[in-house]
């Protein structure tokens, strides 16, 4: 009887698996397409990337195992490997968990399994993870004795996934209080430093949500599209983990290469470009969901204009920080720089077909006349 | 009254109004039309929102300047933010449109409680609730309602049978147009029902 019984309950939770892993499937692929709007962009120069893209991977994985020398430094690689996993997590979040469909879920499945589920499918898109573990199965008991921070950042890694499922509040303070600890100049062990991690990140989990949301009098354009960034701030901490990106790696390529800056500055003036004019793609979808309604405000004209300006405020913060940080300011450049993010936005309006044509073209033509 | 002369208008190959004329002349008016007839984008088209193939249409003999400030439609086909909550959108259009804020009405709607809410969390009752009251609030001569009773609880239809009914005291000229599928309360309180 109980093994029938086990047998029946074995049968359900797979064909709930399988409905589960199609919906994942199925997700992802609505997820991809949405990247077409970069569509050409990804195939020409992120598709060609992609191995180097997965050698850095690894490369900052070795920094993280071996920063007994410069264990600050290896404890901020860290904590940017541990974003860089939360905003792709993020991203993916709703098929990992099949968001649209949890009350369905939960009328033909076990809480459970639901749970489950969630965890394979988490464990399965965790790419960050799976790279630290075949790493960490590479690595002799010697070398382990060596990196105990490693496991602690393994399990950093799965646990910030879960808090990405179900506390993503917890996330954001998380990585609050840990970019203050490791910006402070204190020497700690690196274990110190990945304990005090998972330390911060469990104490996160206690501070209460603060919805700052409907306490914001909306009196102007302003006032709502502070409201659109604050509702929707996954438009904005994706782009801003990859400037940040952006500039850690020219961090360390300048620091290697100084002969280089010029060709640096432009690469990195064109990802910030990239990536603070390619808002304008959210932006414009917003300008066509309320114009009507900014119409019978009789504020069409302002709202039509003031979609163009998260993006532009973006790029000039991205970019005076950049010339703050490493202080290369360049005139010319940063004109450039301007007019070069305009025309961009303009052709996320206007003809996003030419968008990423227009912006490979002009990297090139940019570095073809540093030669 | 409100005219409309010589409408043309169609969304690719579906004609919605081919040389289309009518005059509204009630100073309440009850459209009633099968589904995808075309009310409410006759309604869109009155108030601006919409622009036809060709046509006109004159407001009390008259071509309107400012649309805007004369006619004030509630529809569903308006897409309000729905991050924000539904005071966060009335303050908005209270601040853009320079009205007073509507306190009676929203109390009057039994509106207050959900004034915090965002507007994506409403029941569909509020969030036209909330439609009706930024109609409303900006006071216009024209007055456009698209399915005014559709997901409104009994007293609800009351209270806007009861502001309809003094809503054009102050108007001389105003008029009120709804589209409606079930017009009998609005036929008793004096709105002439027509067809499209």
């Amino acid at each position: 009887m109980n093994i029938a019984f086990s047998k029946h309950s074995l049968t359900q939770y797979r064909v709930f698996m399988g409905y589960r892993y199609l919906a994942y499937q199925l997700e992802l692929k609505q997820l991809l397409l949405q990247l077409k709007s970069f569509g050409l962009l990804f195939l020409v120069v992120l598709g060609s990337s992609v191995l180097g893209l997965i050698l850095l991977l690894f490369l900052g994985l070795g920094k993280i195992i071996d920063s007994s020398s410069a264990p600050q430094y290896g404890a901020q690689m860290a904590l940017f490997y541990l974003l860089l996993q939360s905003v792709m997590l993020s991203a993916m979040k709703s098929a990992i968990k099949n968001s649209h469909q949890r009350l369905f879920q939960r009328t033909i499945a076990r809480s459970v399994w639901l749970y489950l589920v969630d965890i394979k499918l988490l464990t399965l898109s965790n790419g960050w993870l799976i790279a630290s573990v075949l790493i960490a199965l590479d690595l002799t008991l010697s070398q382990w004795v060596k990196v105990p921070h490693f496991i602690v950042f393994m399990l950093l890694q799965f646990s910030l996934g879960v808090l990405c499922l179900y506390k993503p509040s917890a996330l954001v303070y998380g990585f609050l209080f840990s970019t203050i600890l490791v910006l402070v100049p204190i020497h700690m062990q690196p274990l110190t430093y990945h304990m005090s991690f998972a330390l911060l990140f469990a104490l996160s989990l206690f501070v209460p949500v603060v919805n700052v949301n409907g306490r914001i009098a909306v009196s102007s354009l302003f006032g709502f599209w502070f409201c659109y960034l604050l509702n929707h701030r996954w438009t904005l901490v994706w782009r801003v983990s990859l400037l940040l990106c952006v500039f850690m790696a020219s961090a360390a390529l300048i620091n290697e290469r100084a002969d280089l800056v010029a060709i640096l500055v432009i690469l990195a003036m064109a990802f910030i470009v990239l990536f603070s004019s390619s808002l304008q793609f959210d932006c414009g979808r917003v300008y066509e969901q309320y114009r009507l309604f900014f119409k019978t405000c009789e504020r069409e004209r302002a709202f039509y204009i003031s979609q163009f300006l998260p993006s532009i405020l973006l790029f000039l913060v991205a970019t005076i920080s950049y010339s703050v940080i490493f202080g290369h300011s360049h005139s010319v450049l940063f004109v450039i720089g301007n007019m070069w993010c305009v025309l961009q936005v303009y052709l996320a309006q206007k003809k996003p077909a030419h968008y990423a044509l227009v912006w490979i073209a002009f990297t090139a033509g940019l570095l073809a006349l540093l030669n | 009254m409100i005219e409309v002369i010589g409408l043309n208008k169609q969304f690719s190959d579906n004609v919605v109004y081919r040389d289309y004329n009518k005059v509204f002349s009630s100073q309440k008016v009850c459209i009633d039309a099968p589904n995808g007839q075309g009310k409410t984008t006759l309604l869109m088209m009155l108030a601006g929102l919409e622009k036809p193939q060709s046509g006109t249409f004159l407001f009390a003999g008259k071509t309107a300047k400012e649309l805007g400030k004369e006619v004030a439609l509630a529809t569903d086909r308006i897409a309000l933010p729905e991050f924000l909550t539904a005071r966060q959108i009335i303050h908005l259009s209270v601040s853009t449109l320079g009205c007073q804020w509507p306190e009676a009405v929203i109390s009057g709607f039994n509106f207050s409680e959900f004034l915090n809410t965002r507007f994506d969390a409403l029941s569909s009752g509020n969030q036209k609730k909330c439609q009706l009251i930024l109609a409303l609030m900006r006071k216009a001569p024209y007055l456009l309602l698209d399915e005014p009773s559709a997901a409104l609880d009994q007293t609800s239809i009351q209270y806007l049978l009861y502001l309809l009914d003094f809503y054009l005291a102050d108007k001389p000229n105003g008029q009120i147009i709804i589209t409606c599928h079930e017009p009998a309360p609005f036929v008793e309180q004096g709105f002439e029902c027509i067809s499209l």
